[in-house]
């Protein structure tokens, strides 16, 4: 390892727009006769600690950890149809975020959080015989998310997580809130309604529906005094504690995330149609 | 600019003041100031992304080396110069010529 090999490589993880920043540096480094490793070492501080650098270099890092995460997950599931099924869900999920690629860091968080709920369900598999609907439906509807939150407009999304985090505010107070439907979907309602117009309304209302659905799936299963587990109220033996299953709000809410995206798309198709 | 620029910022922006029509290297203007390169970069960056700050590349490199780049600053760029270097004057004490 040189300087220049060192600069050269961090310097690749500036944007675009910042890559002659990056040749400047290198090309000061080239005419440097002493120094050269306190001045390569000083540039990748700088590039480093860029707010915009973190922005490209964190979501990469994120990815890794959750492609790990996966691997090791995939490995503790006993049944072997399961696992290739789960094996297959990994890699839609994989090709669906990597065509995403988010542009912006609500897009890049809404990816993190559907990543880590793919991981939670993939938890789940293990012990599990039989899984193909559960894997069908859960790849389908984080694919959907997918689409639509990463290109949402960063409005509406701040809104549906303002109203998920006054959600939770809810149910911290009173922890009967999560264990019916009802309060989470007034809680989207009320997000699109915040959000004016349809593209952000529609994205408050995907984005607080699936926070609200991460948080059933994910803290509060974890927090007493809820019974730590999420299947439906309906089956013995009853409690009024019991949290709602989440699988509702998640059909609900990816039917709004599937509008989003296409509203998103036809509203993009639109404005590149009346820009020509 | 907006925000009160940072004490290496003013060092920066007085540095390149000071002979404003000149072309500068940035590891130079890094010694001149007494900052490293892990500093003054973001510094440069952030003044041209304001409008401060004029880069260009040197039109004949030393043979084998790659072009470096040149600095100086914009009008608007010597009038913040001027702006920050203003509170700096009225802090520095006077002296009495007698």
């Amino acid at each position: 390892m040189t300087p220049d090999t060192l600069l050269r490589w961090v310097v690749q993880l500036l944007p675009a727009q910042r890559q002659e920043w990056g040749l400047a540096m290198r090309a000061e480094l080239a005419g440097l006769e002493r120094g050269r490793w306190g001045f390569a070492l000083s540039c990748a501080r700088g590039v480093l600690g860029r707010p915009e650098t973190l922005l490209r270099f964190v979501p990469r890092l994120l990815a890794l950890g959750a492609f790990m995460a996966a691997v090791w997950l995939l490995a503790e599931i006993q049944d072997g149809p399961v696992r290739l099924e789960a094996i297959a869900m990994v890699s839609v999920l994989g090709v669906v975020a990597w065509f995403t690629r988010p542009a912006r860091l609500m897009g890049a968080a809404a990816l993190a959080i559907l990543g880590a709920e793919g991981l939670i369900f993939l938890r789940g598999l293990q012990g599990e015989s039989d899984a193909t609907a559960g894997i069908v439906i859960w790849t389908t509807m984080l694919s959907i998310y997918a689409l639509a939150l990463t290109r949402a407009p960063a409005r509406g999304c701040a809104i549906g997580a303002a109203v998920a985090a006054a959600w939770l505010v809810a149910t911290v107070i009173d922890p009967g809130v999560p264990t019916s439907n009802g309060p989470a979907l007034l809680a989207t309602a009320f997000a699109a309604i915040c959000a004016r117009g349809r593209i952000p309304g529609l994205c408050a209302a995907a984005t607080a529906a699936l926070l609200i659905a991460v948080l059933i799936d994910g803290p509060l299963d974890l927090l007493s005094p809820w019974v730590a587990n999420n299947a439906p109220p309906v089956y013995p033996p009853v409690s009024v504690d019991r949290l709602v299953d989440s699988v509702g709000i998640w059909l609900f809410g990816t039917l709004i995330a599937a509008a989003l995206a296409l509203a998103t798309r036809a509203n993009g198709h639109a404005n590149v149609t009346s820009a020509a | 600019m907006s925000r009160r620029p940072s004490r290496q910022t003013v060092a920066v922006l007085a540095a390149m003041a000071a002979d404003p029509a000149e072309w500068r290297y940035g590891y130079e203007l890094g010694r001149e100031v007494g900052l490293k390169a892990g500093s003054l970069y973001p510094i440069l960056m952030r003044l041209g992304d304001r409008g401060l700050l004029e880069s260009t590349w040197e039109a004949e490199p030393p043979p084998g080396r790659p072009p470096r780049h040149l600095y100086r600053l914009t009008a608007d760029g010597i009038a913040a110069a001027r702006e920050a270097a203003a509170p700096m004057r009225a802090l520095r004490p006077v002296r009495s010529a007698g």
